[in-house]
């Protein structure tokens, strides 16, 4: 395999022959472009809906009179619970003291301590909340009563009304974000491959002219290849360098005021320039060799 | 006269969409002959010249080339068998974004041939056809005359044993193609089989060659023209170009 050869080949043909070759660079500068933007804006929609949701838990409120063998074997029962990820206990003075905090002089007003002492079990997955409720309750037979499987429980939340809300909000924007960003990989395929399939097009009667006087598939498509690769990595590095230059002027001075962009959860440039690179440069080397064989078969 | 370099035995090709292209064809073409293929159009010059280089099968029949049965020949061969094929055709055919010396030096690089072959060869095959100044220009600042010789250096300069030539003055002036006319037949001197297809029948008739003719793709003529002689020495002498450069046996 002679790659300088087919390197030099790929080279002459983007000077003699660049406008084609300009198309595709430009198509897939501007869809790595969107991509760039696409991927971190994805990535803190879904951050801030999964940070929602990470707050979700079933509250456990305990009778006053539970002896302390029924609430450390309710403790026990809800660890060994596999949906369950941690148990808080709060006993009644830190309720109190935590309703303290906006209502002062609470107890006096009170009079004594009303609130219970409850047991905040966080879910390992949000969805599985409902099912850590439905393992603290009993159903008699007729279906009608219902019961708890400790005595120590008073009553079993889950704030039932928000969590749902909450549930169905945070997964419609997961599912609207996976949903946009597959659509947007694949119409940036469909897109470059598209213009790689013109621009090659537009060359068929010269691979034509080369399979005429012997030349073999292979050296017929390793130009083609190379040149794809360059025209893929000129393209993805263009948009970066647009990226990084974006980030640093406009994103980075004011990413302090917005707690979202700050989110954790945000990719980091460094692995974003890494996806896009590998993403412009092999959909850019596939699209070419992948549509020459249509004229290299016959 | 040398063994077959060409052989039909009741090849029949009949296109996709059915149309006949060639319809049990039979003959030989042996080495070092120099053969016309005549009729009027859409009789399957063309069907007869593609399937030699292998660009669709037969439908029936087979086709042997030096020996070899080409329609078994496994499609990841075909273009070994080109290289050994040189080919001429009515449009030139040459690489639009290569230099006529580039254009020529491509069929050599995919052999594989080395650098120094190619620098001493590629010059060697423009000066047998006469284009030693124009190594640096590309096919659209050449007339038609030069850009068929361009076509033509390519095609010999592997020194195949077998050249093919689709109409190869289709596209040029009397004059030219006389020119063009005569060097196809001077690489035939070197030893080279050649297979002209062609409509001029005027060409056909002075140069007084062996024609085979066909008619709605069946071969209805096969014979040698009265005055054929195996050196061709008083014609060749009436052919002879006037500062061409020279054409030497290799
Ligand atoms: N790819 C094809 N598909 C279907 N029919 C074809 C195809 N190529 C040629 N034919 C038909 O086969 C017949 C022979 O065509 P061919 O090209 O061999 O003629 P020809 O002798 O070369 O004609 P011309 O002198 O005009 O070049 C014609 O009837 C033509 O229409
Ligand atoms: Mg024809």
């Amino acid at each position: 395999m002679n790659f300088r050869f087919f390197t030099s080949e790929a080279i002459r043909t983007l000077r003699r022959n660049s406008a084609p070759s300009i198309a595709a660079f430009l198509t897939v500068m501007v869809t790595t472009l969107v991509l760039g933007v696409f991927i971190p804006i994805t990535n803190i929609a879904t951050g801030a809906a999964n940070d929602v949701r990470s707050r979700l838990l079933v509250e456990v409120f305990l009778n006053d009179n539970a002896t302390e063998q029924q609430v450390a074997a309710l403790r026990k029962k809800l660890a060994a619970n596999s949906d369950v990820k941690s148990v808080t206990y709060v006993s009644k003075e830190d309720a109190l003291a935590s309703l303290e905090g906006p209502l002062e002089d609470a107890s006096e007003v009170l009079g004594s301590n009303p609130l219970p002492a409850s047991f905040q079990a966080v879910p390992n997955d949000p969805d599985q909340v409902s099912q850590i409720v439905a393992s603290l309750e009993t159903t008699s037979a007729n279906g009608e009563k219902k019961t708890y499987v400790s005595p120590a429980i008073n009553d079993v939340q889950n704030r039932e009304d928000e969590t749902e809300k909450i549930l169905s909000i945070t997964g419609g924007v997961k599912f609207a974000m996976w949903g946009l960003a597959i659509l947007l990989v694949l119409t940036s395929a469909l897109l470059v491959g598209n213009t790689i399939r013109l621009s090659i097009y537009a060359r068929r009667r010269e691979v034509e002219v080369m399979r005429m006087v012997g030349a073999t598939n292979w050296f017929i498509r390793w130009p083609f290849v190379i040149e794809g690769i360059f025209v893929g990595a000129a393209g993805g590095l263009v948009a970066v360098l647009m990226l990084l230059i974006f980030k640093q002027t406009i994103i980075d001075p004011v990413s302090d005021k917005f707690a979202l962009f700050a989110a954790p959860e945000t990719i980091n440039f460094v692995n974003l320039t890494l996806i896009l690179m590998v993403a412009a440069v092999g959909i850019s080397a596939a699209g070419s060799g992948l549509t020459l064989r249509r004229f290299l078969r016959a | 006269m040398g063994s077959p370099v060409v052989e039909f035995d009741h090849v029949t090709k009949i296109y996709d969409d059915g149309t006949v292209g060639l319809e049990n064809a039979t003959t030989a073409i042996r080495q070092g002959e120099f053969v016309f293929l005549v009729g009027p159009t859409g009789c399957g010059k063309s069907t007869f010249i593609r399937l030699l280089m292998k660009e669709f099968e037969a439908t029936e029949g087979t086709l042997m080339i030096a020996g070899r049965d080409i329609t078994k020949l496994s499609r990841d061969r075909i273009p070994f068998l080109r290289r050994n094929i040189g080919a001429v055709f009515q449009d030139f055919k040459l690489l639009p974004n290569r230099t006529v010396y580039d254009n020529v030096a491509y069929s050599l690089l995919v052999t594989g041939a080395s650098r120094a072959e190619i620098r001493q060869k590629v010059p060697h095959s423009l000066r047998l056809v006469g284009l030693s100044t124009k190594l640096h220009n590309y096919p659209d600042q050449l007339s038609g005359g030069e850009q068929q010789r361009v076509s033509i250096a390519r095609a010999f300069v592997n020194h195949p044993p077998l050249m093919i030539c689709d109409e190869p003055t289709g596209n040029l002036d009397p004059e030219t193609s006389l020119g063009i006319m005569q060097l196809i037949y001077r690489i035939n001197r070197t030893g080279t089989t050649v297979l002209v297809a062609t409509h001029d029948k005027g060409m056909v008739d002075r140069m007084k060659r062996r024609v085979i003719e066909l008619k709605d793709g069946h071969l209805v003529r096969d014979e040698r023209a009265a005055g054929y002689t195996s050196e061709f020495n008083a014609y060749a002498a009436d052919l002879d170009p006037t500062n061409e450069g020279e054409l030497r046996a290799s």
